[in-house]
């Protein structure tokens, strides 16, 4: 049977490390104790860009060259580059077609940039799955996940400053004869926290209107208890599992969001996931958003704890919010 | 057509090179005979490489090849140090910077003006 399967997987994070002593000493000096907070969520360090050279784009590159370069393909091989990020560099021309142009792409290759925050990158790799089962052009897909929230980030704030860690993945989805590959989809989205996190704070039109001061349009973080989304997860896990005759025995690995270790474990209990099939990179990439379901998968891929024809599993959320989740045969 | 100044200060130690216009394969070959010819009268390892882009057409998918392998033989060659201008362009830097990595030019230093 001919499915859309990854056909390798590689990753990017710069080579600066911050452990969480940074962070607690930052926020101790305003009076605000975050040890808890960063327990919590199971956070312990995280790469972070500390020069003016590298940013989410830089990022996306170097990821996309060592996919590129661990499978032997070159730009001309990928029919369609798909760039996922919340923070892209560039509003315009697309980041992808900069990768495009970076890794000497084809014509006829179709280059989109999509943005479902820190859904982002797991939707893109389902929707364009979904395209390459439509369109035998496409054989071979290169998309790509990147962001760098710190810029962005309150430095008063200890959710997005204390967090976030910079990294990018890239995966190649490839059309092949005799694999299964993807299997399904299903969405959930509920819009009852849709003003929590906003960025540009001020909005892109006031950017333009005032300019832009250092801090001015960092990211509007209203916080709310995110474990409300569990229940929304483990519903859409359920569903697509049950709808897809899969027992949940049978998912060798699963990566989830890695924005909290307790909703990660929430979910797998409730959808009756092994605890130890869920993957967790949160201790030392910290959240990467937009790429941290596949950063687990990179684990899970360069620890040998995935095989082919292991039935993988993908959740996670973005802002707002959107739960994506996707079950597929790696 | 692309063209191609050489020259050596032997006094301070520099090689500097000056490229400009769109480069064939013909006329990379020709500056690489160029430069093969300066480098045999020196030691490159007292030598600093100084390699002006600023003028050069290096947004043309055809040069990169030409510029990797150029890398490798700064590389083989030992220079002090090899910096390269270039007009102000983040992403041509970045793919320069990898290429440079790539080739273990690790004194490589991309100058964006």
């Amino acid at each position: 049977m001919a499915g859309i399967r990854i056909k390798d997987i590689d990753i990017y994070h710069p080579s600066k490390k911050i452990g969480n002593d940074f962070f607690i000493q930052h926020f101790d000096e305003k009076g605000i104790d975050i040890r808890g907070l960063l327990a919590a969520l199971g956070r312990e360090n995280r790469y972070s860009i500390d020069n003016e050279e590298e940013n989410s784009l830089t990022m996306a590159f170097e990821a996309a060259s060592n996919v590129l370069e661990k499978t032997g393909l070159t730009g001309a091989d990928i029919d369609l580059i798909a760039y996922a990020s919340q923070t892209p560099e560039y509003i315009f021309p697309t980041n992808s077609l900069m990768i495009h142009r970076l890794i000497n792409g084809a014509s006829h290759t179709i280059c989109i940039d999509s943005n479902a925050n820190c859904a982002g990158m797991t939707a893109s790799v389902e929707q364009v799955s979904r395209q390459m089962m439509a369109n035998p052009r496409i054989r071979r897909a290169l998309v790509i996940g990147s962001d760098h929230v710190a810029p962005h980030a309150d430095k008063n704030d200890p959710v997005y400053y204390a967090n976030f860690g910079d990294a990018a993945a890239a995966v190649i989805l490839e059309h092949d004869e005799n694999s299964v590959g993807f299997i399904d989809s299903i969405y959930q989205t509920d819009t009852c926290v849709y003003g929590n996190s906003m960025f540009p704070a001020e909005g892109l039109a006031n950017v333009g209107r005032t300019g832009v001061g250092a801090g001015q349009f960092n990211v509007k973080f209203i916080p709310f208890d995110d474990s409300i989304c569990v229940n929304a997860a483990s519903e859409s896990i359920n569903t697509l599992l049950s709808d897809n005759e899969i027992a949940p025995e049978s998912i060798k690995v699963a990566c989830f969001s890695q924005l909290s270790l307790p909703n990660i474990q929430a979910v797998s209990e409730k959808t009756g996931i092994g605890s130890d099939v869920a993957v967790y990179i949160g201790d030392e990439f910290g959240y990467t958003s937009t790429s941290s379901p596949f950063i687990a998968l990179h684990k899970a891929v360069s620890t040998g704890k995935i095989e082919r024809g292991d039935k993988l599993l993908f959740w996670t959320v973005g802002a707002g919010w959107q739960n994506v989740a996707f079950v597929m045969e790696y | 057509m692309g063209k191609f100044i050489l020259k050596t200060d032997s006094a301070k130690k520099v090689i500097d090179i000056e490229l400009e216009g769109t480069f064939t394969e013909e006329d990379g070959l020709k500056s690489i005979q160029a430069y093969k010819e300066t480098i045999s009268a020196i030691t490159p390892a007292d030598y600093q490489l100084q390699i002006d882009c600023r003028k050069l057409n290096v947004t043309a998918p055809e040069v990169v090849p030409l510029l990797e392998g150029c890398f490798i033989m700064f590389k083989s060659d030992g220079f002090v140090r090899v910096n390269l201008t270039l007009e102000n362009n983040p992403v041509l830097k970045m793919q320069l910077s990898r290429l440079g990595r790539k080739a273990g030019l690790e004194n490589l230093e991309i100058i964006s003006v």
